[in-house]
């Protein structure tokens, strides 16, 4: 009884953690770059503490699953909006901008809104700074082309400003999520590797969660917790009928 | 009590995983329990059989492998199997067979499921796709980039009864013999799983009133004896 009870839970905070992933996505509908958080359920065997000792291999008859809820980001192309602003970069295709912080960690961005701090470095919307792009501040017209080389102009003299540094996961999805639009590479996400991503500049990449879509979702999720809101209460009177048996 | 007990708890398993890719629901049947006991002698437990015939027993719990819908999805690592079949997994505990397509790419480039076992192809290898394009046909064939470069091992069973699960909810075949699955694949698709919501509750409402009665049962019963007791002493 025990263990259904914790199935049921089980089931319950699945629905729960995917509610959040679903708030989340939602309100980050209008964040340029917000890339949405997705999951899948899987089984999850829930173990009473009567059974911890038996070896559970040598059980025939199957197990009985509780199920979890397994978010990942997903990194599906944002459609581009035209900004005009000369330091506003996307970019299309799988790849990330390398971007250093204020602790000197190395992290990633999917673009964003940068600007020109006094010292004539590119900043990213989070604080975190792009490596070798030095820009004269009295820059009077700044370009970046698509492989991210970044050339301007003081007084009609063109100058070299350094190159973005675009790459590419084996695995995004593995990616952590800092907050602020920032990634850092995990255990998950493996090793950096080659990418050919094209720089847009004067474009933002919009988000990519799809409001339907997360509206259809969350229906089905709040569907599912009353269907494990139900079971939990049916289990609850059947436990109470088999204490009034001693009445 | 024990049988409308044993089925509740089938059922919140099942409802809990409502949302699983490729979840099979749980199904128990009753058998009468002289039957039941009649083939416990069979499979040579010994033990004293009673011969009533009003009483009933729980099989095993059974595995309603029905086809679930499919839904589109996302990820192109998501695949789904129409028709009977299974992905074949290598996991650390051996083979395993899983109709869950939320498989992902890990840090090495393999495919993977939910618990980190490895999709396997037709040569018995991983299929690996080192940052390369993955795309699945209908047949099962694997492309890489654009480029033939294996082929998906699906497995089938005659005796899908002599399957049974794992911790991870995986099938595991021990001496059975595989086939070659028929079933269609199809990418950027989940399989969901094949339980209805519907159905569960109105089971799970039924076997609420079961549970009820046969409560009632035994507490007449108590009540009985108790009687019975009086009649007898002697005052």
């Amino acid at each position: 009884m025990l263990q259904s009870i914790k199935r049921s839970v089980s089931g319950l905070v699945a629905q729960v953690n995917r509610l959040a992933a679903i708030g989340g996505n939602i309100a980050n509908v209008q964040t340029a770059g917000h890339k949405r958080q997705a999951g899948t359920f899987s089984e999850l065997l829930v173990q009473s503490l009567d059974q911890q000792s038996v070896p559970l291999t040598g059980v025939q008859g199957g197990f009985v699953h509780g199920a979890e809820y397994r978010p990942e980001t997903v990194f599906s192309q944002g459609d581009l909006l035209p900004t005009g602003r000369a330091l506003d970069i996307a970019l299309v295709g799988n790849g990330m901008i390398e971007l250093h912080d204020a602790n000197e960690q190395v992290v990633f961005a999917r673009g964003g809104s940068f600007s020109l701090d006094a010292a004539g470095r590119l900043v990213h919307s989070s604080g975190a700074l792009v490596p070798g792009v030095v820009i004269d501040p009295r820059a009077q017209v700044i370009d970046i082309d698509v492989l991210g080389v970044v050339t301007f102009s003081v007084d009609g003299a063109v100058n070299e400003g350094g190159r973005l540094r675009v790459i590419g996961f084996m695995n995004p999805a593995g990616l952590d999520h800092l907050g602020e639009l920032l990634f850092v590479p995990s255990a998950n996400s493996g090793e950096p590797i080659p990418d050919s991503s094209v720089v847009k500049q004067g474009f933002l990449e919009a988000s990519n969660v799809s409001l339907l879509e997360e509206m259809t979702s969350l229906v089905r999720a709040q569907r599912v917790y009353q269907a494990n809101a139900t079971a939990l209460r049916t289990l609850d009177e059947m436990w109470e009928r088999s204490t009034d048996l001693r009445r | 009590m024990v049988i409308a007990k044993t089925r509740q708890e089938l059922m919140s398993g099942n409802v809990a995983n409502l949302e699983t890719p490729g979840f099979k629901r749980h199904n128990v049947t009753e058998e009468v329990f002289s039957q039941a006991m009649w083939s416990a002698q069979l499979a040579g437990q010994r033990r004293q059989l009673g011969a009533t015939v009003t009483r009933t027993a729980l099989s095993v719990p059974l595995t309603d492998h029905t086809q679930g819908q499919l839904v589109e999805s996302h990820s192109p690592s998501h695949l789904a199997l129409n028709g009977q079949g299974f992905f074949t997994i290598s996991t650390t505990e051996g083979v395993r067979y899983t109709r869950a397509g939320d498989f992902r790419i890990d840090a090495a480039g393999h495919v993977v499921d939910a618990h980190g076992g490895r999709l396997l192809g037709s040569d018995g290898q991983p299929i690996a796709t080192e940052g390369r394009q993955l795309q699945v046909m209908s047949d099962g064939a694997v492309l890489l980039d654009g480029n033939l470069a294996g082929q998906l091992l699906l497995a089938d069973f005659p005796e899908l009864s002599g399957l049974t699960r794992d911790v991870n909810g995986q099938f595991q075949a021990d001496g059975l013999i595989v086939v070659a699955s028929q079933a269609t694949v199809h990418q950027f698709k989940l399989e969901r799983s094949n339980v209805d919501i519907g159905e569960e509750i109105v089971d799970m409402l039924l076997t609420n009133r079961i549970f009820q009665s046969a409560q009632r049962i035994v507490a007449t019963y108590d009540q009985l004896m108790e009687r019975a007791k009086e009649i007898g002493s002697v005052r």
